[in-house]
């Protein structure tokens, strides 16, 4: 365990503040009202994942996964930009500034001396934990009939089994 | 006035645009950069009364071109808009010049409150 500044990190601890992080963006940015709890992705071919890595005084990763269509919906929604001929290309852009902003604000429960690195968008089948002692994952909704977004913090790197680099990285 | 917006992400400087906006700052001149090299050189040659900038970019940080600035005599307002806001981090951004720290995620109010009293010196 390790100190974050005045309170014993654990990564159990940082569910309540992820959920809490996820809401904000939601609300703030995309000005809907989300709500976000304890949930497991199923990921797919169609799925895009977005991952920032953590380094320094504690190692781990964000991941942010959706389907290729709801990277686009809240795209379209971050942005207010319809136009379908960049709409692609601004869901990756998007999905990483999604997983930049809520790893940015965990930074705060993390233990001092955490940096937090560029994200990286990738498309594909990924699996990014299975040892659910290690991570604690969220997911949410724009509304009930789209598909879920899923946010998920992992001890110790995640994605290093998954072979990252077979995927088409943006 | 000019203004440079600073981030790596092309939507997000877009999302800055939009805030100014709705935050009620119509009539800028808007310039963009990808990140803080991009930037320097821009502001060297056009000398933005505002600059917005992203903090975690590749090439150069918004801190390095915040201080590149510094040391080049640049008088351009700078403001960091950016997901990290650590009381560290705050702390190196007043000390390296910086007027002002936006946390993403942010609304249109978030910019009110930093550069109201910005534009409004500016207007008068």
């Amino acid at each position: 365990m390790l100190n974050a500044g005045s309170h014993t990190f654990t990564i159990a601890s940082c569910s309540d503040e992820l959920i809490r992080i996820v809401e904000g963006v939601f609300h703030t940015m995309l000005e809907t009202p989300a709500e976000a709890r304890a949930g497991c992705l199923a990921t797919g071919p169609d799925t895009i994942t977005a991952v920032v890595r953590f380094a320094g005084a504690w190692q781990g990763a964000l991941v942010v996964q959706c389907s290729s269509d709801q990277a686009k919906r809240i795209a379209r929604l971050f942005t207010g930009d319809e136009g379908s001929d960049e709409l692609e290309a601004q869901s990756l852009d998007v999905l990483g500034e999604m997983a930049n902003i809520v790893a940015g604000n965990l930074k705060v429960v993390l233990p001092k001396g955490t940096e937090a690195s560029l994200p990286k968008v990738a498309s594909g089948h990924q699996v990014p934990c299975q040892n659910h002692a290690s991570c604690v994952e969220i997911q949410t909704q724009i509304s009930a009939d789209n598909d879920p977004l899923s946010f998920l913090l992992a001890e110790g790197q995640p994605l290093e089994a998954m072979q990252l680099e077979r995927y088409s990285q943006v | 006035m000019n203004v440079l917006i600073v981030d790596d992400s092309r939507a997000m400087r877009m999302i800055v645009r939009r805030a100014l906006r709705q935050a009620g700052y119509q009539n800028l001149d808007v310039q963009e950069a990808s990140d803080g090299a991009e930037a320097l050189q821009i502001a060297s040659s056009s000398s933005p009364e505002l600059i917005l900038s992203d903090w975690n970019m590749p090439v150069m940080s918004g801190l390095q071109l915040l201080q590149n600035l510094k040391d080049l005599g640049s008088q351009s307002k700078f403001g960091f808009v950016t997901s990290e806001s650590t009381p560290e981090m705050k702390a190196k951004a007043i000390q390296a010049g910086a007027l002002f720290l936006i946390t993403k995620p942010f609304s249109a109010e978030s910019f009110q409150e930093s550069l109201g009293a910005l534009f409004h010196a500016h207007k008068t």
